[in-house]
């Protein structure tokens, strides 16, 4: 439990206490506290809650032995942690419904938890649907849900937290002592980063800050990637028999192609370095709360925003959270326009091609983009909510907890956790997707084997769609890109690193895919407008298959899911054609 | 916050100064759009490594880097005035401006050394990059000969020889206060 804010995790402990099972309670942040000048009288709150309860500082590794031990011991000795003493007594008519259930549950369903029926009885009374699904499964489960009905409702459910936060009130009011107008660097820190008018430009600032790190830093390790990936294909080509499938499959394919895209792995491990950086000193709980102001303007929730912040890593795991938005119409709307937000897949495309062409301010021009992307998604937010799922936003209420150091180690762990899903995909999804891709591309339209790159059946593809695009001048090579993007945006890049394999000799593979991307030659002027055209597309249409499924599985609904993945298509079509045509006024 | 009381007059000047120097950072920035020559010269003589992408600094850059030092000026400009007052408000700028302050020039930092060592990585394989560099070096050498060479330069009017040498003297200096921005805050606190 978070010692700082007990009020709110005791309602946790009394729900687990509720649960008849072996509770050991750990008081964490013990630091913060004694720095907050809070006293808290461990054996009376011991007491109280009849249970063992131990102070902890986990980040200093303090108390963690104690806990062990009292663990191991219990276990030893198979006793258990907790007695049944403690109890939530609440008010006397409520207690009644619940003797009630109890004799109901004894009478018709024996069998149902015999050892926690007052949990059980509690449960069924707030009308929980786990609960009632798994009695309505049991020997005259139905028969209690019948004779309880009249005085179980969800409205119960309200009065019986407002009677734990009475006992909880109580409680602390027994252990707890905070000596007043005490400061601390939190509150100091929180007057500027969460100031009126500062509030959001400073947002802006550590974002734009995240991405010239992310950039610029990794900028050796990419290097040193590519001068080994270099080498490998040298060394591998020159040992290999030459003209052979193998020797294509493995020069070609897997160093050209799966290569170009590992080559950005430390990029994305950057990124995610400084985005647990963030996080763990605090402040990305905050920017959520900064851009909950702006956001509830336009009529969206603010949890919303913390949604769109978990999709700068992945847009998958960012529709998944949308469940603990309750409204439905926040619900929608926040899985709709997450897409918009640019996830790390889309990274490696933007360093490709920004390093070639903005070379000295790719990390701009990668702020650029995701400001473009956040934009888009609130423009999309307003779009829903206020044309179709109308209504006003609920307010939005946020546990801001205090600024802490981020420590190496554990800012370590959770940057591994984030890009181990990269490396995994990478594995899996865009390892296949390059081999596909490699077939493709020595498989000849008429089915003969390593034939010319522009009649091979990747071209073929491409260029089946290329006329689609005919309007924005992309080359077929980025056509097919798009289209194998759609796996994994990541997959983009390979299909220039392995088509431009050969092509790229004494410039760099981002300069080749330049060269490539358009289909009729253009002004060197006008080079970065098309590029810039063709990052927005792979910023905004569909971010990858996973991602329809998850929101299809989110949403419940064909119709959402295809206006999720056909709206970012329209929207990625529409910006390069308004960007090539505003710019070819003035390139 | 007694220390706060005792300090007050002399971090109000620390704000303030450190409020005019993101100013006139800020306003550098924007002058240097036009001026990308004599910025070159002068940053190279002080803090380029091997490959700085400094080099090619552009407009969007410039514009940004001055919005940046725009807001840090302003909250230091608001701590200055809190601590004027004498309210905790003041304190809280000066602290909360400099954290970010200290941020930004850590940055500045982590990116110099990772330059440094992308070009060294680089020049193993491609020896192009350090002649490159050194002829970046000797340009360099050549623009300070010339703006120094002003003074003896008896065909320039005065007040052009003047304007030169305090072009030189402005960007010579800037990228100095520029890096040294978060150590000042950071040693004053």
């Amino acid at each position: 439990m978070d010692a700082t804010n007990l009020e709110r995790n005791f309602y946790l402990a009394f729900l687990l206490k509720e649960l008849e099972v072996p509770v050991l309670f750990i008081l964490n942040f013990m630091d913060v506290v004694k720095t907050k000048k809070i006293e808290i009288n461990i054996d009376r709150l011991s007491e109280l809650l009849d249970a063992p309860v131990i102070p902890t500082i986990a980040i200093k590794k303090k108390g963690i032995t104690e806990v062990k031990d009292l663990i191991k011991n219990a276990m030893d000795e198979q006793t258990l942690i907790i007695t049944k003493e403690f109890k939530v007594i609440y008010s006397k008519e409520i207690e009644e419904n619940i003797k009630q259930t109890i004799k109901q549950l004894k009478i018709n369903s024996p069998s149902f938890l015999p050892e926690k029926r007052r949990w059980a009885a509690i449960k069924i009374l707030e009308r929980d649907k786990e609960v009632l699904k798994e009695l309505s499964t049991v020997n005259g489960g139905k028969t209690v849900i019948e004779n309880v009905k009249e005085f179980a409702s969800e409205s119960l459910e309200f009065e019986l937290a407002k009677q734990r936060y009475n006992k909880i009130s109580e409680i602390i009011h027994k252990i707890y002592k905070q000596e007043k107008g005490v400061l601390t660097i939190s509150d100091i820190l929180d007057q500027v980063f969460l100031h009126k008018y500062f509030g959001i430009p400073i947002f802006l600032i550590i974002m734009w800050a995240m991405f010239e790190f992310t950039f610029r830093v990794s900028a050796p390790l990419v290097s040193l990637i590519e001068v080994g990936l270099d080498t490998l294909g040298n060394i591998t080509s020159s040992y290999l028999a030459e003209n052979a499938w193998y020797t294509s499959f493995i020069v070609d394919g897997i160093i050209g192609g799966f290569g170009a895209i590992l080559g950005f792995v430390p990029l994305i491990f950057m990124l995610f370095l400084v985005l647990s950086f963030l996080e763990d000193s605090g402040y990305l709980s905050r920017a959520a709360f900064v851009m909950d102001r702006a956001m509830n303007k336009i009529g969206l929730h603010g949890r919303s925003f913390v949604s769109m912040i978990l999709g700068f890593g992945c847009n998958v795991p960012a529709v998944m959270s949308c469940r603990a938005i309750e409204s439905e119409e926040d619900r929608l709307t926040t899985i709709l326009v997450n897409q918009n937000i640019s996830c790390s897949a889309r990274l490696p495309v933007y360093m490709l091609f920004g390093g070639a062409v903005w070379s000295g301010m790719t990390g701009t021009i990668i702020f650029f983009l995701y400001s473009i992307g956040i934009l888009v998604a609130i423009g999309m937010a307003l779009f829903f909510r206020k044309i179709i799922f109308k209504g006003e936003a609920p307010p939005f209420v946020l546990e801001l907890g205090d600024y802490r150091m981020p420590t190496f180690k554990y800012t370590g762990i959770h940057m591994w956790e984030r890009g181990r899903e990269f490396i995994k995909k990478a594995g899996w999804i865009i390892f296949t997707t390059v081999v596909v891709m490699w077939l493709l591309l020595n498989i000849g339209i008429d089915g003969s084997w390593a034939p010319d790159i522009e009649h091979s059946l990747l071209a073929g593809i491409g260029k089946l769609v290329q006329p689609l695009f005919a309007p924005l001048n992309w080359s077929w090579i980025a056509t097919a890109g798009l289209i194998f993007g759609f796996l994994a945006k990541e997959v983009v890049v390979a299909m220039f690193g392995l088509v431009l394999i050969g092509a790229e000799e004494g410039i760099g593979l981002g300069e080749a895919a330049v060269a490539a991307l358009p289909a009729t030659s253009i002004a060197t002027s006008s080079v970065p407008i098309l590029v810039f055209g063709y990052l927005v597309f792979v910023l905004l249409y569909t971010p990858c298959v996973p991602h329809i499924g998850a929101v299809y599985k989110e949403t419940g609904s064909k119709k959402w899911t295809l206006v999720s993945a056909s709206y970012g298509i329209f929207l990625g079509y529409l910006f390069p054609l308004a960007i090539n045509f505003i710019g070819g006024i003035y390139f | 916050m007694e220390i706060v009381k005792n300090k007050r007059s002399s971090l109000s000047i620390l704000a303030l100064i450190v409020c005019i120097f993101s100013f006139f950072i800020a306003a550098m920035e924007l002058i240097l759009i036009g001026m990308e020559t004599v910025l070159e010269s002068n940053v190279l003589l002080f803090f380029t490594s091997p490959g700085d992408p400094i080099f090619e600094t552009t407009f969007l850059d410039h514009v940004i880097k001055s919005l940046v030092n725009i807001v840090i000026g302003g909250i230091f400009f608001m701590g200055f005035l809190g601590l004027r007052k004498g309210t905790l408000k003041g304190f809280s700028f000066l602290i909360g401006g400099g954290i970010l302050a200290l941020g930004i020039g850590l940055l500045f930092v982590s990116i110099w050394f990772a330059n440094l060592i992308d070009t060294t990585i680089l020049g193993i394989t491609n020896p192009g990059v350090w002649k490159e560099f050194c002829n970046y070096k000797r340009y360099t050498v050549r623009m300070v000969s010339h703006y120094c060479g002003n003074l003896h330069n008896h065909h320039l009017e005065k007040s052009r020889k003047i304007f030169n040498c305090l072009i030189f003297f402005i960007f010579s200096n800037f990228y100095f206060f520029k890096f040294t921005n978060f150590l000042i805050i950071n040693t004053a606190n």
